[in-house]
């Protein structure tokens, strides 16, 4: 019999105020009033809590499975989706400062971007937000890999706030920012774009991939991503000559403190919204996607923003983002219907708006196939190792490092022994991402006719060096033990308290890292492992830091379903 | 209905439509294998196999700009190259009185040549060497280019590419459709790649089934994909073992977890892959990691070169692979090694380490450090190197860099290369001319099947029907093979 719990929504305009891009009709109304949450809108559960987490944050933690048992799914959502933006580009820009202070030839490098992100990933409220960020730059990517922007720390780091303020707002809203974005114009080359002279002719590789990766993609789709079929053969979205059209498009751009006649001026200290020179601009007329025809003489702003308006609305934005949104949160193949219904909220949130990241988000989360908690046997994927490494911490309340020694407060080395995890946040090694969304493992997998992106990045190379990350994170980095600088501690004191007792030890790991799902093969080799360093006498926190570990090797971490 | 359609086999054209057809699809099943038309050809190793040969694919990733590397140097041509790419210092041209540094003649029909010469002033290395290794190598006769090759359906002129788009390669200029298809090794989808196919049908003859034919350096790829056949993957540096934390519970815990049973499939392939990785480790470990393991070399590679270190570890693999008295004894092995960077819409012409010069360098001087470490072992006649690269650069520039085209140039290098001269016609470097697009793009003339497939029959792959599958497109050129192997 279902507890009837009562619950007082929070008012958090506070929040919405403070929280950037967002979308309008997006309100979290105070409500006074007492309501039951429905039974679907409740974890039965600390599992289902736990299952829900792993979707939707970096790894459940006890204290968060708590939270969703009391305010019920949605308004756990409604929560996260008002909580404001931890800052990354301030606060790096702060350390930068008090780095060079120290010592005046002293400066920020990639990798304090890096750690400052894994600490977020950590220990952020917002983890919907940040998770969000993370998905969309898995679709919208640059990468510091790129030699223009690999010592624009701040101006990268400025890239990821952007996503993470425009993380519940529209897509029309975030596909402006990212294309006006400095860093995205060095990744892209549209930065300081000429139009053509001679021989010369504006670079085509925004225009690209603005349409093959960032919204259409190459083929016409239906709304649950199903391919639309012209004499039994797929549509092509677009052809070279729109390529071509469309690069003339993206010229002009230059530094947001270029003079408005030179765009090669400005300084790249600069990380503010990159600024469009008219006389750099192409004013020819212009044929683009669809068989729009841009007319001549427009203002380069006019010109880009009509050009994003077409690509924003065509109808693949829809199933192309929603797919590869619940590829990053839930499962690595979807239905056509799950597509479905998740790409009719982008169409329409209920209020009559487009492209609303929030509700699309939402009805990701809350759809009936993810909220499953016996889900068919190819429903789920394998977990992006970063995020099983950000989980292990979250599941034992990991401590952070303390600043290293002689640096400043925010020299906090998060990532300092993060190795071989073929994943970097923002550090693919090619616009593709880490991974495509249609890879298939070779073998069963493809053989049942599942996607799996993840395996792309997994084979006898990497699946070890990402255990042994986890080996220097579980087995070396606990409280208790040696003092380590470069890496946050588990603390795995709840798990030695219950040392005497293998069975209870290895029921608290799968609660905590596998929210439940652990398999009695798995149970049965815990135990027998427990009870055999028993044996040897081993220490109660050497029995810990066993559990974790092993579990942290365990298919059923490295999975989610 | 969620599946493309697919077209019966009615004939091969129709096939591969349908297949070119099938390249967007997001369901599974255009890229499930399609066994009922691959099986029977590839049922049963064939040929002789004697000794040990190997082919190892460097990937140049991003788009070579190619007529770059190997530039027209008699005067004529190259003045019109000179035009073409815009002029010297104002477009993408390079200075002619460098080229003389590293100038070649093609002994097939005495055209001069010149390899990419280095652009001084930059902080690479002390000296800016360009291809001189290379160049070294092509005097010795041991390097082939094959000029003008890219994708093709079919061989097509200017006229039918304007008129007849389906005729097309599929997404053409797109980097990942493109890459894959010269991992596919034809210009349309597939599931597996011409080197695992190869692999399928030749490691028969290996001994240590275990351990893959296909071995890669440079990570993912579809081009050791094949039906039994999967890419084994390694580092630069060796193995590492996965650390237990020493004793027996931890290992065997880890080792039970591995064999338990599993609800998911995600689940059952995480734990295949680990076991594989065990399996393999167990073999390799004693070898590469051993101070006086049969995996040492002593041959010097070059320092800050990626390549470098790829096909260092290519060489050690080799050396230890090839041994008639060690646990691998594999008669027939693929690698593939891959240098990033070249997709240079920027800086094309940059000095040092970031431009185009600095990659060709690293290349050149990898390459050399290859041959030398293959002389150290005594096998430079049965190993052959070969480059691919998803498309040549735009001649025209776009400011201070190119941008995507289409018909390149690649090379083959080895003691088996029939080398020193040019298998094809050097395209004229205009811009839209008879065989060339607006910007310079090239129409190739010889389609990467011939040179794939040229490749597959040295490494032992003869069989006339074998090759017609793995390369489905290859009976629409006038040869399958491009003759620049000592058979």
């Amino acid at each position: 019999m279902p507890l009837r719990f009562f619950r007082l929504a929070l008012v958090m305009t506070a929040f919405l105020a403070s929280s950037g891009s967002h979308a309008a009709v997006y309100d979290t109304v105070y409500r006074a009033s007492f309501e039951e949450l429905a039974p679907e809108d409740q974890p039965a559960n600390d599992a289902e809590a736990a299952r829900f987490l792993t979707q939707a944050t970096f790894g459940p933690t006890t204290s968060e499975i708590a939270l969703v048992r009391q305010l019920g799914y949605s308004h756990w959502l409604d929560r996260q989706l008002g909580m404001p933006l931890t800052p990354s580009r301030a606060f790096l820009q702060q350390l930068g400062t008090d780095l060079a202070a120290l010592v005046p030839t002293q400066s920020l490098n990639p990798n304090h971007r890096v750690d400052r992100w894994y600490h977020t990933a950590t220990y952020g409220r917002d983890q919907l937000r940040q998770r969000m960020a993370f998905a969309l730059s898995q679709i919208f990517v640059i990468s510091d890999q790129n030699g223009a922007i690999n010592q624009e720390i701040t101006q990268v780091a400025e890239y990821w706030d952007l996503l993470g303020r425009d993380a519940f707002g529209t897509y029309r809203a975030l596909l402006n920012d990212v294309t006006f974005d400095q860093s995205m114009g060095k990744y892209l080359s549209h930065f300081q774009n000429r139009r053509a002279l001679g021989a010369r002719l504006p670079d085509e590789n925004y225009a690209r991939e603005v349409m093959q990766l960032f919204s259409i993609g190459l083929v016409e789709r239906n709304l649950d991503f199903s391919p639309i079929l012209l004499g039994g053969n797929p549509v092509p979205t677009y052809d070279q000559n729109v390529i071509s059209q469309m690069a003339r498009v993206f010229t002009g751009f230059a530094y947001s403190n270029a003079s408005a006649t030179n765009i090669f001026g400005g300084s790249r200290a600069t990380y503010l919204p990159m600024s469009c020179v008219q006389n750099e601009h192409d004013v020819g007329v212009k044929t683009v996607l669809a068989g729009v025809v841009l007319p001549a003489n427009q203002i380069c702003g006019t010109d880009v923003g009509l050009m994003l308006n077409v690509i924003s609305a065509h109808q693949n934005v829809a199933p192309f983002i929603s797919r590869q949104l619940i590829q990053r949160f839930v499962t690595s193949t979807p239905s056509p219907a799950y597509i479905g219904r998740v790409a009719a909220v982008f169409e329409n949130n209920g209020s009559g708006e487009r492209g609303d990241l929030g509700a699309v988000l939402r009805a990701i989360l809350l759809d009936p196939d993810a909220r499953n908690v016996n889900p068919p046997a190819g429903f789920g994927k394998l977990r992006e190792p970063v995020l099983r490494l950000t989980a292990l911490w979250r599941a034992w309340d990991a401590v952070a490092p303390l600043p290293v020694a002689g640096q400043p407060p925010g020299d906090i080395r998060m990532s300092g022994t993060v190795r071989g995890m073929s994943q970097t946040p923002l550090r693919a090694n090619t616009v593709f991402n880490f991974y495509v969304p249609d890879f298939q493992q070779p073998g069963p997998i493809a053989a049942a006719g599942l996607f799996s992106p993840e395996f792309q990045i997994t084979n006898e190379n990497s699946i070890w060096a990402v255990g042994n990350t986890m080996y220097i994170h579980s087995w070396l980095g606990y409280v208790g033990g040696p003092v380590q600088n470069d890496r946050p501690v588990l603390e795995l004191a709840p798990l030695a308290a219950l040392a005497a007792d293998p069975a209870a030890m290895v029921e608290l790991a799968n609660q905590r890292m596998l929210y439940g799902s652990m398999t009695t093969a798995t149970r049965n080799a815990l135990t027998t492992m427990v009870t055999a360093l028993g044996a040897a006498s081993a220490s109660a926190i050497d029995k810990a830091r066993s559990v974790a570990y092993v579990t942290a090797l365990s298919p059923e971490f490295a999975t989610q379903r | 209905m969620n599946t493309c359609s697919r077209q019966s086999r009615a004939s091969r054209r129709e096939f591969l439509q349908g297949l070119a057809g099938a390249i967007g699809c997001g369901s599974a099943a255009a890229i499930i294998p399609q066994f009922g038309l691959v099986g029977s050809a590839l049922a049963a190793a064939t040929g002789t196999v004697t000794g040990y040969k190997a082919l190892v694919c460097v990937y140049l990733d991003g788009g070579n700009d190619a007529f770059n590397m190997l530039v027209p140097y008699d005067q004529a041509r190259y003045d019109t190259y000179a035009v073409a790419r815009g002029g010297v210092g104002t477009g993408l041209a390079l200075d002619r009185t460098l080229l003389a540094t590293t100038q070649i003649t093609d002994s097939a029909t005495g055209a001069e040549y010149a390899l990419h010469p280095g652009i001084p002033g930059g902080t690479f290395t002390n000296d800016d060497r360009g291809m001189l290794d290379l160049r070294t190598l092509y005097q010795q006769n041991r390097v082939a280019f094959i000029p003008n090759i890219g994708t093709l359906t079919r061989p097509i002129t200017k006229a039918e590419y304007s008129a007849k788009p389906g005729l097309r390669p599929p997404q053409l200029f797109s980097h990942q459709d493109q890459t894959y298809q010269w991992h596919f090794g034809r210009a349309g989808n597939s599931s597996v790649g011409w080197g695992g196919t190869v692999g399928d049908q030749l490691r028969g003859q290996n001994s240590n089934q275990t351990l893959s034919p296909c071995i890669s350096i440079a990570g993912d790829n579809r081009f050791q994909i094949g039906l039994q056949t999967f890419p084994y993957q390694m580092g630069t540096g060796g193995l590492t073992a996965l650390q237990t934390g020493g004793g027996t519970p931890r290992a065997n815990a880890i080792a039970q977890i591995l064999a338990g049973s599993q609800p998911s499939p995600f689940a059952t392939e995480y734990q295949a892959v680990m076991n594989r990785a065990q399996s393999v480790f167990n073999v390799l470990d004693p070898a590469l990691n051993d101070p006086g393991g049969l995996g040492n070399i002593t041959t010097g590679f070059p320092l800050n070169n990626s390549l470098g270190d790829q096909l260092r570890m290519v060489a050690r693999m080799i050396k230890v692979s090839r041994d008639t008295d060690f646990g691998i004894q594999h008669q027939r092995q693929i690698y593939f090694v891959r240098l990033g960077g070249f997709d240079m819409h920027d800086s094309l012409l940059a000095q040092g380490a970031n431009g185009h010069a600095g990659l060709l360098q690293r290349v050149s001087e990898a390459l050399l450090a290859f041959w030398n470490a293959l002389n150290e072992i005594g096998a430079q006649n049965e190993v052959t190197t070969f480059t691919m690269s998803e498309f040549a650069r735009t001649l025209s520039s776009n400011g201070n860099g190119s941008d995507h085209a289409w018909g390149s140039v690649a090379f083959a290098m080895g003691g088996a290369v029939n080398g020193g001269r040019l298998y094809g016609a050097y395209p004229d470097l205009v811009l839209d001319g008879a065989t060339s697009l607006a910007r310079g793009q090239q129409i190739p003339q010889i389609g990467m099947e011939q040179y794939a497939a040229t490749l597959a029959r040295w490494l032992g792959v003869t069989d006339t029907n074998a090759l017609a599958t793995i390369f489905p497109n290859l009976d629409e050129f006038a040869t399958a093979d491009l003759g620049f192997m000592v058979p």
